[in-house]
This record gives C-alpha cells, sequence and structure tokens, in this order.
C-alpha cells in the first residue's frame, strides 16, 4: 500500500506523464481508502484549472506608450522594405 | 495585401499577442518586444502567409516560436540543481515518517465559486510569481503542449525524470501557496 506521501507524489506526476497500469491501480486503491489523498487531488485538479485560465485572461492590454513604440518600429521596418517612390518611376 | 496591414495588425491582435505572451512570460517589458518581434517577423514573411488561415492564427504561431527562442535563451541561464529544487519546508511538513498525512486539508469547493472572485485571481497571480522562474516556466510551457523532450533542450534539463519532478513540485508550490494565502485566509 502506498504512503500518502506517495499517492500525493504520483497524483501530482499523473497531470505531466501517463501512469503504469499499477501505478494507477495503487493510486486508486490508496484514495479508495484515503479522504485527505482526494481531498489533495481535487486541489492539484483545482490548480491545474486555474492555471489554465490564467493563461487566457483577457484584461490585460499593451500600454499606449509600448503601442506606440511598438508602431513606430513597424512603421520603420515598412519604410526600409519598401522601395523608395522614386525608384517607381 | 496592403502596406498598412503591420499597424493594422498591431490594433487588432496587439492585445490577443500580449495577453498570450505576458501570461507565459510574467514580465511586460518582454511581452512588449516578444510581440514587436513578432509583427516584425510577420512583416518579413508576408509572402510565406497562407491566405487560408486567420491571420490571428498566423502571428500567434509566430509568437509562438518567438516565445521557444526567449525561453531557449533564458533555460541556459538557469543553474539546474536538484537539490536546490527541493523545498524540505514544502512537502515534509505535512508528512509524518511514514508518510502519513499530519496536517489537515481544508475544503477548497468548487472551482467556480472561487474563480469568480477577482481577489482570488490576485492570490493566483501572487502565487504563480513566487513560483521559482524556471518552475513557472516549465509549467507554461507543458500547458501549452510542448513535448517533454523540448522542454528538456529548452530549458536545459538533463532528462525527463528532472523534468517530472520539477513539474510535481511547482503544483505542489502552487497548492500549498494557494491553501496558506487564499483559502486559510478566506475560512
Amino acid at each position: 500500500m502506498l504512503s500518502c506521501q506517495q499517492a500525493t507524489a504520483l497524483a501530482a506526476q499523473g497531470f505531466d506523464t501517463p501512469l503504469s497500469l499499477w501505478q494507477r491501480l495503487q493510486l486508486k486503491l490508496h484514495l479508495l481508502v484515503c479522504s485527505r489523498c482526494r481531498q489533495f487531488c481535487k486541489q492539484l485538479a483545482f490548480v491545474h484549472e486555474a492555471w489554465q485560465i490564467s493563461a487566457q485572461q483577457q484584461h490585460i492590454t499593451l500600454s499606449v506608450t509600448a503601442r506606440a513604440r511598438i508602431a513606430a518600429r513597424l512603421a520603420s521596418a515598412q519604410a526600409e522594405q519598401k522601395p523608395p517612390p522614386s525608384a517607381k518611376s | 495585401m496592403s502596406s498598412l496591414d503591420a499597424s493594422k495588425w498591431l490594433a487588432d491582435y496587439g492585445d490577443t499577442l500580449y495577453r498570450y505572451a505576458f501570461a507565459r512570460v510574467r514580465s511586460e517589458t518582454i511581452a512588449e518586444d516578444l510581440v514587436q518581434e513578432t509583427l516584425l517577423a510577420g512583416l518579413q514573411n508576408l509572402e510565406r502567409f497562407n491566405q487560408q488561415a486567420a491571420v490571428s492564427t498566423w502571428l500567434v504561431a509566430i509568437l509562438k516560436n518567438k516565445l521557444l527562442d526567449h525561453w531557449r535563451k533564458v533555460g541556459h541561464e538557469h543553474t539546474f540543481s536538484i537539490d536546490s529544487l527541493w523545498d524540505e519546508d514544502l512537502m515534509h511538513y505535512q508528512f509524518d515518517q511514514n508518510g502519513h498525512w499530519q496536517v489537515e486539508l481544508i475544503d477548497w469547493g468548487t472551482p467556480e465559486s472561487n474563480f469568480d472572485q477577482h481577489e482570488f485571481w490576485e492570490i493566483f497571480t501572487q502565487c504563480q510569481s513566487r513560483l521559482p522562474k524556471h518552475m513557472a516556466e516549465l509549467l507554461s510551457l507543458r500547458m501549452d503542449g510542448v513535448s517533454t523532450e523540448e522542454c528538456c533542450e529548452i530549458l536545459a534539463l538533463k532528462n525527463a525524470n528532472q523534468l517530472w519532478v520539477t513539474l510535481s513540485r511547482a503544483r505542489m508550490k502552487l497548492r500549498q501557496c494557494l491553501d496558506t494565502h487564499w483559502f486559510t485566509q478566506a475560512t
């Protein structure tokens, strides 16, 4: 039987790499009888979900100065790319 | 395509790109630089742009590559040592000698009941920024679906095992931080 410390380590690992059949079985067995580890697993899933959501948060925007700086840089890059107007004629 | 495209991209997708970058690098300066580099690269590679694809998808793909370059650069600056990753205080106090819990776990409630609160995200962001840099980077890369091999290469990790260990600790640390600074405070 896994100890709680081993079970929590396996549970965390399971988010990043597939566990072997034996590891999954051991973990399942442990969770059946251990309410604290069940709680812990729920909390890990919570953290995982929160991280994913935090990567898509909507309220962050480019500052006005950064926007202006980037716009200026793009304009000069575009000017370099384009042949000068006199070359066309 | 008209020559105005790049400034239109900035107006239309600047914030999307910035958000994407900021959520991953957690630095305004670096995120801004990445947006600029992305748009410049877009401009230089316009002829390679597949008209069938959406501009935003195309630009995000460029940004992803820029991000990988960024991680590659900073990843090799970190000195990874398995000893320095190990936080004695983090896991050990929670278990007794036999590996059994010696603390009670708080019921966190449903994700939804927390995610709706603005204050939760403030604490969450603080907890994220408290993570050692390499842990936060690695979690971000993995959440974006970057493969094990690529993560190891980018962050100069020795092997996959070190990667799993680092990821597990990052998850544990975040859990612990939320538990202490959000859930314990809230009750």
